[in-house]
């Protein structure tokens, strides 16, 4: 929008038109009556005519009423021609409009001349490209809401695979420990209680919790030790964390725990049980990084499920101004997980 | 006391003054306002001199008349270049066309 430009009125343009018309009309007219008369009056000096002085002011006012006849047809002709080359402007502005009735957006309003007209369609073009703007943030909110729910779904499901292949083993084993009884149920609830959690997170709009943390390396040691526990039965699992001292941070709980339970499920569809399992934390230049690297087994990536769960913790780690790098060859899986502003 | 030789060669100087005057303007100052006045002014300034002409010129004269009135001509093509042409190259002419059509409409007049 151009609200500084000085605009020119409609009306002092075709009044413009006017006094072009007028010009080019009164000099044809001037040509036509004055050859006219030059001719006549040779005429009439060649033929040796001899005509009185009333002959002559009649043929005078003749010649200048025929001159002014055509000039002022002249005039009209000029005049209409410009004033319809000037509001065909109109008819473009009235297709545009309807273009954009028919929700083609995209459609953007030529600007001619600088006047009401080149104004209206400036407005129309800031208001469709309000519109547009409008549309896709909506598209991009629709996105990214069906992002959440997928991720999240899937996120529910490594818990839900834990709670029932926990329940099934105390359905189908008979000769069982009580202590080893309790043991699983206590691990079915716990996991019962983190598909809770992402229920809320779901039921929430994806909406963050993020809490202080006094030593985050604890924390982060407990989260790599459950992840070990989940892995150790099928995997030998290595936990460094000598490069990440005790530091302050604000984290979710629920998303660190998520990156964990992610890269564990991972692990346990695809990765090689004869290699180990690293995992590796550590404080650099100020961002959290949390490395895993696993040999690969036989079994292919479905790359759907799998794109998931890397979906999964991208956002996680977008939602901390951190990235994702994973780096894949034909025997080793491994994924670096930044997290920059906690 | 002035006779008509005086007036003619006033008129005449008085012409070529205004004429140069709106060239300048429309040819070297860079503001579009400026530029069009001028612009509109030479169109019509460059008719006028093709009448103006025609009244100076003895019927005996038909050359001379025909080159006034196609110089006058000029001005008019000019004219209808900037207002119905979408080409913005005919938009460069028309200035170009004016400022000859005045030019040698002046030469025409009053050599």
């Amino acid at each position: 929008m151009t609200d500084t430009k000085k605009r020119r009125k409609l009306s002092h343009e075709i009044l413009g038109l006017v006094a072009a018309s007028f010009a080019v009309a009164f000099f044809l007219m001037e040509f036509l009556y004055l050859t006219a008369l030059g001719i006549s009056h040779h005429y009439i000096e060649v033929n040796d005519l001899i005509l009185n002085e009333d002959q002559y002011i009649t043929l005078d006012g003749w010649l200048l009423n025929l001159s002014l006849l055509v000039a002022l047809l002249f005039f009209l002709a000029l005049f209409l021609i410009l004033l319809g080359q000037k509001l065909s402007y109109i008819r473009t502005l009235t297709q545009g409009v309807e273009a954009l009735r028919a929700n083609r957006m995209d459609y953007e309003m030529p600007l001619e001349g600088n006047n009401e007209l080149t104004q209206l369609a400036e407005t129309i073009n800031y208001l469709s490209a309000t519109q547009r703007a409008v549309q896709e943030k909506e598209r991009a909110l629709a996105q990214e809401k069906e992002q959440l729910i997928r991720t999240l779904s899937h996120d529910i499901r490594t818990p839900l695979t834990s709670i029932l292949s926990y329940s099934e083993l105390l359905q189908t084993q008979e000769d069982y420990d009580p202590r080893e009884i309790r043991a699983h149920l206590a691990l079915i609830q716990k996991k019962a209680g983190q598909i809770k959690e992402l229920t809320d997170i779901l039921l929430d709009g994806g909406k963050r919790n993020p809490e202080p943390f006094e030593n985050a390396r604890f924390l982060l040691e407990q989260l790599a030790a459950e992840a070990e526990e989940a892995l150790e039965e099928d995997f030998t699992v290595e936990i460094d964390l000598s490069s990440c001292p005790p530091f302050q941070g604000t984290f979710d709980l629920r998303e660190l725990q998520r990156i964990f339970d992610n890269l564990v499920s991972n692990i346990q569809k695809y990765a090689d049980p004869a290699r180990p399992v690293v995992f590796r934390l550590a404080l650099e230049d100020g961002s959290l990084v949390i490395s895993q690297e696993n040999g690969k087994g036989t079994r292919q990536s479905p790359a759907e499920s799998h794109q998931m769960g890397l979906n999964s913790i991208r956002r996680i780690a977008h939602s901390y101004g951190g990235t994702v790098e994973v780096r894949e060859d034909e025997t080793t899986f491994s994924i670096s997980v930044v997290l920059s502003e906690f | 006391m002035m006779n008509s030789l005086d007036l003619l060669i006033i008129v005449f100087m008085a012409m070529t003054a205004i004429s140069l005057l709106a060239i300048c303007l429309m040819f070297l100052v860079k503001h579009p306002t400026v530029k069009k006045v001028s612009f509109y002014f030479l169109a019509i300034f460059g008719m006028l001199v093709a009448v103006l002409n025609h009244l100076m010129t003895p019927f005996t004269f038909p050359g001379e008349l025909a080159i006034g009135w196609g110089l006058g001509g000029l001005s008019v093509a000019a004219l209808l270049m900037t207002l119905l042409g979408k080409n913005e190259k005919l938009h460069k002419i028309a200035p170009i066309l004016a400022a000859v059509s005045v030019v040698f409409g002046m030469l025409n007049a009053f050599m």
